[in-house]
């Protein structure tokens, strides 16, 4: 996040250094000073060694706890592809609630991905001009990010909520009535929508801010002098230059929204209320409710989420595949 | 975890949108990690160190040996709830003397409980009690969140270092002594002369396990039925006489509703605690239509029985045709906290909450007998873990305390719940102590109060994914009955053939 190369193809020393192709062994430079044959591996090793212990290791053993039957915090047997075969099986009870979660989040990423990628974008153009209080500016919308999730869903929860709610009695005081925000769609997920907006814009902002602050003043310049208009600087310069941050924010902007969990836990409870478990339950959540509350199916939450997760790595790729044939 | 506290205490949130910086695959396989880090229980949140409990193993000491003898009599436990003025005096143990002594050599208990509210104090003050009368048997309390109770038990299980007494709902018990966590206490009832005619036989029978004794009530939390006297005098109604049935809970209904400008009955129907909120109403009415959770046999969920579609029905019926509104959980609780509903069916741990908002506005009482006597509630009892085992002179001051506490658990009503033990229960009329005056009204709940299947399990035939308490939102929110339940019915019926499997019960 805070190493994004805006433009590559000038190279510094340091990129240079770092970036040195490892060439057949010259005897003259074979090694500098004071480095042995397992120095670069010392480098590597703090990061390896978090990421073994914290994702690699527990990575694999997800996938072995989804083939074994480990429920109420207990080992148990091995037993195949059972969870796997439940998940796909029209007839299994498991099927119509799972598919019905990852259903909902589908609806949320699809929702909240042009929502927060415009919306990121539109704040960072207008933080990006010489503006008084500019960086006061950049402080207010970057706070929410830093609160936790619990924080986040409270104080939304209190704008919303239909007894006592900041927008709803605003509303009633005004309209004379207020949709029932969080017992009713598509109410229910505008709140989340909403909430998720203000709680995250910041990042995407931040990022934005960044790769426009890499593009030389010089293409803009010439482009005024052409007598471009400022929605041509803005379509022909600053997107064309964003290309790579764009696809960054994009990526991260679906993973994140499909990784969500909170909001929906503590405005909605997953409701509207409806026989596959809830109109906005996320399908995390639902991994989260299956694998830890009541009876703590672990292996079937394990399982389900390693196909989340299998499905997160083919939005990632077709992203990817998109973003570079475009360029091509 | 017990149940009272499903919907208090917000499980905690995984990490949800937003936090983005990890790419595609570090964002999936942190899925598997938060999984992975929960099945083997990591060793994160180790219990404060608690060594060894006691000097080498010796025999129980005899009777009357050096330990101060508690002087017995039936006085008044003078264990002072927190808060209260204390009393000056020196702590006595009372409610008849015990089958048990402490021991003669040094030990030290690590006791967890769950009770992170105001009641924890109430506890923690009884433990102070116990420790200043039994110099060699000394508890050390440690309070543990409600929502990670059960995962910090099988942490500190597999770092060896398990506490030697807790206190958990009732319902968490079976799954405990299948993993080695709680050991099976019958020796305790033999040598205490413990049996079901010194508490209500429902309370009793939840502590069993497989017929082996696996806790000690030590209360029962129920739904309680509470008033704002307030707004029944406005409306017409005798504040001193609150609805006992269905006849009079529906006139005081309406009466509410026609004279003032608050509800008479909110009814909840979505929102992160509605399958709980509406899950406990049902299950009350479901007892009170003599509903059965399963068969005799234990192959059958029954929820969808005659007692089960009627009791969801009623809940829809005063939506439908008495002009209840249908809310988000917890709004109720907040409008009648603010004077904009009259009456309210809650849990027992909401009394300090309301007593707080109404003053002497507050009315309390049983339960409205819609169908007939019956109540939800949950219980907490006091166990015995594998490590309290271990060692005869732990296992000597954990029954003794246990005993004790069992004993005083006056002062542990005055708390916010309904002393479980009947002598105890005899004396709640006569205490002023805490909030003893309002659960007085309630004590006799205490006969009528129901309980889930003491199995793993099965408190999730009411409150989880595919419960009874989710049917009775969805008919809440128009939905059939008996096709709701029958679903619930079906996959609970299968979550219990494969529980019957794993368990071997």
């Amino acid at each position: 996040m805070t190493s994004i190369a805006v433009e590559p193809r000038r190279k510094s020393g340091l990129d240079r250094l770092l970036n040195r192709k490892p060439k057949a062994p010259r005897k003259d430079v074979r090694r500098r000073i004071g480095e042995r044959p397992f120095t670069p591996y010392a480098f590597i090793a703090p990061h390896f060694i978090l990421f073994a212990v914290f994702i690699l290791f527990p990575f694999f053993f997800g996938i072995y706890i989804s083939l074994h039957d480990w429920f109420g915090g207990r080992a148990g047997p091995f037993v195949g592809l059972r969870w796997y075969q439940q998940l796909f099986d029209p007839e299994s009870l498991q099927f119509g609630r799972f598919w019905n979660t990852v259903w909902n989040t589908v609806i949320f990423v699809l929702l909240s991905t042009p929502l927060l990628v415009a919306a990121g974008l539109f704040l960072a153009s207008l933080l990006n001009q010489r503006l008084r209080g500019r960086n006061v500016f950049r402080g207010i919308y970057f706070v929410p990010w830093t609160l936790s999730v619990s924080v986040v869903g409270l104080i939304w929860w209190w704008m919303f909520n239909g007894n006592a709610g900041f927008v709803t009695l605003l509303l009633r005081d005004t309209l004379g009535s207020s949709p029932n925000w969080l017992a009713s769609n598509p109410w229910a997920w505008i709140s989340i929508l909403v909430a998720t907006l203000w709680w995250t814009i910041g990042f995407n902002t931040i990022i934005f801010l960044a790769g426009m602050q890499g593009i030389s003043a010089d293409l803009y310049e010439a482009a005024a002098v052409d007598g471009a208009s400022k929605w041509q600087q803005f379509r022909f310069i600053t997107l064309p230059s964003l290309r790579p941050i764009l696809l960054l924010v994009v990526t991260l902007q679906i993973i994140a929204s499909f990784q969500l969990v909170g909001q929906p836990q503590l405005m909605t409870g997953g409701g509207p209320p409806s026989t596959l478990g809830g109109e906005t339950t996320p399908v995390l959540l639902h991994v989260y409710n299956t694998g830890f509350q009541g009876r703590r199916e672990l292996s079937l939450a394990a399982a389900m989420a390693l196909v989340v997760a299998a499905i997160m790595v083919v939005v990632s790729i077709v992203n990817f595949r998109l973003f570079s044939s475009e360029r091509s | 975890m017990d149940v009272s506290e499903f919907h208090l205490i917000a499980p905690a949130p995984g990490r949800a949108s937003g936090r983005t910086g990890r790419i595609a695959t570090v964002g999936a396989v942190g899925l598997a990690l938060s999984l992975a880090v929960g099945a083997c229980g990591g060793g994160g949140q180790t219990p404060s160190p608690s060594g060894p409990a006691s000097a080498p193993a010796s025999a129980p000491a005899s009777v009357g040996g050096s330990a101060p003898a508690s002087p017995g009599g039936s006085g008044e436990p003078s264990a002072s709830a927190a808060g209260s003025a204390d009393t000056g005096g020196s702590p006595t143990a009372s409610g008849g003397e015990g089958a048990f002594t402490a021991p003669t050599e040094n030990v030290e208990l690590t006791l967890w409980n769950p009770f992170t509210g105001p009641d924890g104090n109430f506890f923690n003050q009884i433990v102070e009690d116990f420790n200043a009368e039994t110099p060699t048997c000394q508890v050390t309390v440690q309070t543990q969140p409600g929502a990670e109770y059960i995962p910090r038990l099988e942490a500190a299980m597999s770092a060896n270092q398990l506490p030697h007494v807790i206190a958990a709902g009732y319902d968490a018990l079976p799954q405990l002594v299948e993993n080695g966590i709680v050991a099976p206490i019958d020796d305790f009832v033999e040598q205490g002369g413990y049996g079901p005619d010194m508490f209500p036989e429902a309370i009793w029978n939840a502590g069993l396990w497989k017929d082996q004794r696996v806790g000690i009530p030590i209360d029962t939390h129920p739904m309680v039925f509470y008033y704002n006297k307030a707004l029944f005098e406005e409306a017409g109604l005798d504040p001193e006489s609150p609805p006992d049935d269905q006849e009079s809970f529906e006139a005081a209904i309406t009466a509410v509703n026609e004279n003032t400008e608050a509800d008479g009955y909110q009814m909840v129907a979505s929102g992160p605690g509605a399958n709980f909120l509406a899950g406990i109403q049902w299950a009350t009415l479901f007892y009170q239509g003599g509903g059965e959770w399963t068969n005799e046999d234990l192959t059958e969920v029954t929820i969808n029985s005659e007692a089960g579609v009627q009791a969801a029905q009623y809940l829809a019926h005063l939506v439908n045709d008495l002009g209840v509104p249908k809310v988000e959980s917890d709004a109720e609780i907040n409008a009648f906290q603010q004077g904009q509903n009259a009456m309210v069916m809650s849990g027992i741990w909401e009394t300090t909450r309301y007593s707080e908002a109404l003053g002497e506005d507050l009315g309390v009482a049983p339960v409205p007998e819609i169908f007939g006597p019956g109540t939800w509630g949950g219980s907490h009892q006091l166990a015995v873990t594998t490590a309290g085992q271990a060692d005869p002179n732990t296992q000597q001051c954990a029954y003794y305390f246990i005993d004790w506490f069992s004993r005083n658990s006056l002062a542990w009503g005055a708390g916010g719940q309904i002393p479980a033990r009947n002598e105890v229960r005899e004396q709640v009329a006569e205490s002023e102590e805490g909030l003893l005056p309002i659960i007085a009204q309630i004590v006799p709940m205490a006969e009528s109060v129901q309980f889930l299947p003491t199995i793993p399990g099965g408190g999730d035939i009411l409150f989880v994914a595919n419960g009874a308490g989710e049917a009775a939102t969805l008919v809440i929110n128009g939905a059939d009955a008996k096709q709701a339940l029958d679903n619930a019915a079906q996959a609970n019926t299968q979550a219990l053939l494969q529980a019957k499997e794993r368990y071997g019960f």
